[in-house]
Parts: C-alpha cells; structure tokens; sequence
C-alpha cells in the first residue's frame, strides 16, 4: 500500500477505533496509545492531542484511579455522545467497506 | 534524546498556553514515559515512538485555539485561531492561502459595507431631524422628515443585518477551515517519523 493512501485512510478511522477501544472498557493513554500503535501503526504521541480533541468534543470523560505500580492512572471513560459518534462512524465506515470490497472483488 | 530533553522541548513549545494546560499536557506525557519504562522500555525508545515534541506542541497548540474560537468568539480568540493554523503550517494548508484570501477580502468589503450602509443611514436621520443641516435639496425632494427617519432607519437596520450576516460567515468559514486542518494535521506527524 502507497504510503500517502495508508496515512489518509488511518487519518479518517483513527477517531472510531479509539472510541471502538474504549466501548469495550475505560483505559487510560498508554493502554490506547500502545494498542493503536500496534495495531495500526500510528505514532504512539499522537493519541494525546487526540484524546484531548476528543475531551473538548464530550465524546469522553476522564477520572483518575489508582494503580497497582505507581501513581493514580487518568482513565478515559466514553460518553453517551461518544457511544452515538461510535455508532454513526460504523454505520459510515460499513457502507464505504462494502461498496470497495464490491470494487475490488469485482476487478479480481 | 530522553525524557527531561523531550519535556523541555514540549514545555517550550507550549509557552504561551495556559499554565495549567500546560502543566496538564506535560503530565500526560509524564506518565506516558513512567509507564513505558515500567514495562521495560528505554526513555530513547519511548521517546522515538512519541515523536517530535515540537510537533506535537504545535499540534495542541492548534487544538487549544480552535477551542477558544468555539467557546468565545471575539477578535482575540479569531487571531489566535488563525495563528495556530499558521503554524500548523503543512503544505496542505498553504494550497488554501489564496481562497483564505478571496474569502477575507469578500468578508472585509461586507463589513466595509455594512459600516457605511449604518453611517449611510445615520447621516439621513440626522438630516431627519434637523431639516437645517441639509446641503442640497429640500425636504420635499427626498420626502417628508417621517419618510426620511424611516429610510434612515432602513438604512441602519440594513448595515446591522449585513454586519450581522458577515460574522455569521466568518464563523462557518473558520469552523470549516478547523475542520480541514483536523483532518490534515492529526497523523501528519507518525507519517513522518516512520519515514526516518
């Protein structure tokens, strides 16, 4: 894959997996940051000015708690305006995967 | 470089924000770097994976100013909008300086407009008022004084409501270009330390 076509398309899901993250579990960044990281390959120090766009939009909330190691972790909680951007952004990325899939399928 | 390098380069390129954003931004990263080290990892390595920390400052620096914009619109907070995605400053940006500029010329000769239509129709009024102060004419050639107060006033309401409309498009015309360099900034950075 080109790799300008990998940063536009991590570009416009990058908001949905972490709201898609953390639907299935409060975390904290370093958690989110390393999961993305891995999975697909953002830098890991863009997740903060992210989280924080995400905070200003009300998609989530955080609160501090404890750690087993160390000092209190801020957790990242979503918010119900965040579950219904995680539904809509679904909606739209189910449609835009199936009509490429579509595409492709039919080129091969 | 290690972590005291990479939290003095971020606190410095995020002077001018608030102390206490400030002190926020750089605790996240605190953290970020003591958890990274609790599993195992190098302060170089973490702070390769983390990025620039100017870029990233420039970046919630923007963040920070759109903000502003959306929850107080005035002068000061436009300004600072605009100069956060100044120095944003990615080659994406630049494409759009000549439509930023067609678009503030059309919003400034609006507002040119609106401020003479306004004194336009100050002048009528006074002139309603005190039938001595006009120049030419006379009263019976633009009307009565009740006809000119109420062009007067016309006048008026037509500069405020134009006024009005060229700040209503300032607001979707910035909140638009928000918008734009949200799309464009947010990975620009991880992009270009993958390459090195």
């Amino acid at each position: 894959m080109s790799e300008s076509l990998q940063v536009q398309l991590k570009k416009g899901v990058l908001e949905m997996c972490v709201l898609a993250l953390l639907s299935k579990g409060d975390n904290y960044a370093y958690e989110i940051a390393s999961q993305m990281a891995d999975a697909v390959g953002m830098g890991e120090g863009t997740i903060y000015p992210l989280m924080r766009r995400m905070q200003n939009d009300d998609l989530v909330t955080t609160y501090l708690q404890e750690s087993a190691s160390g000092p209190p972790r801020k957790y990242y909680k979503l918010t119900k305006a965040g579950a219904a951007a995680l539904k809509a952004q679904r909606a739209d990325w189910d449609v835009f995967e199936a009509a490429v899939a579509k595409i492709l399928g039919d080129a091969s | 470089m290690n972590r005291a390098m990479f939290l003095s380069e971020l606190r410095m390129g995020l002077s001018g924000l608030p102390q206490n954003e400030i002190d926020e931004t750089v605790t996240d990263y605190e953290a970020h770097f003591s958890e990274g080290m609790a599993a195992g990892r190098s302060e170089a390595a973490i702070a390769s994976a983390l990025g620039d920390p100017a870029r990233l400052a420039r970046e919630l620096r923007a963040e920070a100013g759109f903000k502003r914009w959306e929850t107080e619109r005035s002068a000061g907070s436009l300004f600072g909008a605009v100069i956060a995605l100044l120095g944003l400053a990615t080659l994406d940006l630049i494409f759009l300086i000549p439509f930023v500029c067609v678009v503030c010329a059309i919003l400034l000769g609006m507002l040119v407009a609106a401020i003479a239509l306004f004194f336009a129709g100050g002048v009528v009024w006074l002139a309603a008022l005190f039938p001595g102060l006009m120049m030419f004419g006379t009263s019976g050639m633009l009307g009565s004084g009740m006809a000119l107060a109420l062009a007067g006033f016309g006048l008026i309401a037509g500069g405020v409501g134009l006024a009005a409309l060229s700040w209503l498009l300032l607001d979707i015309f910035v909140r638009g270009l928000v918008q734009y360099a949200r799309l464009h900034f947010r990975l620009i950075d991880s992009a270009q330390t993958r390459r090195d």
